[in-house]
């Protein structure tokens, strides 16, 4: 993470505690980062410098009038635009949440599945993450085909692996493993 | 003057001549006698003196020859001896390269069954490797097959509920 990138996350951070507006402005801001990365022509735009401020504020607020967002938050974006730091964006939105989730006693977690997790699972496996780590847990679920069958969680360092492929593998170490 | 044969006796020659021999024989008595008595004495000593120093060269030499011989066959003891030491360093020099050749000829019989046991162990395991690469890789594609979504679900939570469990 980049100097830049953290002093205006914990700005942003910090009014938003003082003003009691964390999750406010966490669940906006990480929509509109979605809503950058999902359409990286916005974002070009944005980056473009023979685009004058203006105009970029001018697609920021098309933005803010469909989305809805938080005073503080889009104040906190045109600064971004004056200052010409609006490419750290992406990443100020990632420190963003670094500093958020410890304050909210709330982690990030990804499961891996070979097929597509219904609701059902999701929201069991989430409360049985949040009771083993005893922290409100943020589940995504990623498809990977390649671990074949059950789950991998990752949450911060830890790995919890219940797949096939993972079961294949320790086969495989204890059949090398044989002397023959 | 009366002539004879070519022989003739005259008596006062022969008296003149005896004369002259007996005046001769004194004269030569008086003057040369001990000289030449003298003389023949020191030529007997000197000719005795010479005997006695063959005879002492001669005691002298067969000494010199017992001595040599003595030295001759110390030196054939001597010799016999350096041969003999030669033959028993030549001997230990002889073992000591077989023991060497041996000790060699091990190691590197040990370092070749060595090699030969590392290659067998490697390729055994190379062949165990390929099997257990074949058998996962078999068994992958059977459960790929066999994975339905009631499977995926029922794997899930299984998954949800040892997740629950341990903490």
């Amino acid at each position: 993470m980049s100097l830049v990138a953290k002093r205006y996350a914990q700005a942003l951070f910090d009014t938003a505690v003082d003003k009691n507006i964390v999750d406010e402005v966490f669940d906006e801001f990480s929509t509109v980062i979605d809503l950058f990365k999902s359409e990286a022509e916005l974002m070009d735009l944005m980056l473009t410098p023979s685009i004058n401020t203006s105009e970029k504020k001018g697609i920021l607020n098309r933005i803010y009038k469909e989305e809805s967002l938080n005073q503080y938050l889009k104040n906190f974006l045109d600064i971004l635009l004056d200052r010409s730091r609006f490419e750290y964006v992406v990443e100020i939105n990632e420190t963003f949440r670094q500093l958020v989730f410890p304050y909210k006693n709330t982690v990030e977690a990804v499961v891996k599945t070979a097929v597509p997790l219904d609701e059902t699972l999701r929201v069991a496996l989430e409360k049985n993450l949040e009771k083993r780590f005893d922290k409100k847990v943020i589940l995504d679920n990623q498809i990977d085909e390649t671990i074949i069958g059950g789950a991998v969680v990752y949450v911060g360092d830890q790995i919890i692996d219940g797949s096939i492929r993972n079961q294949l593998n320790q086969m495989k170490t204890q059949m090398n493993s044989i002397r023959l | 003057m009366e002539t004879t044969g070519l022989i003739s006796i005259d008596a006062r020659v022969m008296i003149a001549t005896l004369i002259n021999f007996v005046i001769f024989f004194f004269i030569v008595k008086h003057f040369f006698y001990d000289a030449i008595k003298g003389i023949i004495a020191k030529r007997q000593d000197s000719i005795t003196a010479e005997i006695t120093g063959a005879e002492e060269k001669n005691v002298s030499a067969g000494q010199l020859k017992l001595e040599y011989e003595g030295l001759l066959a110390d030196i054939k003891g001597k010799e016999r001896e350096i041969i003999r030491d030669a033959n028993a360093e030549a001997q230990a020099q002889r073992q000591a390269i077989l023991d060497k050749a041996h000790i060699e000829a091990k190691a590197v019989l040990d370092k070749a069954n060595a090699e030969i046991e590392l290659e067998k162990s490697k390729a055994m395991n190379e062949v165990k490797s390929n099997i257990v690469d074949l058998s996962l890789f078999a068994a992958e594609k059977i459960i790929h097959k066999e994975m339905d979504p009631k499977q995926h679900e029922a794997m899930i939570l299984d998954f949800i509920d040892k997740v629950g469990e341990a903490k």
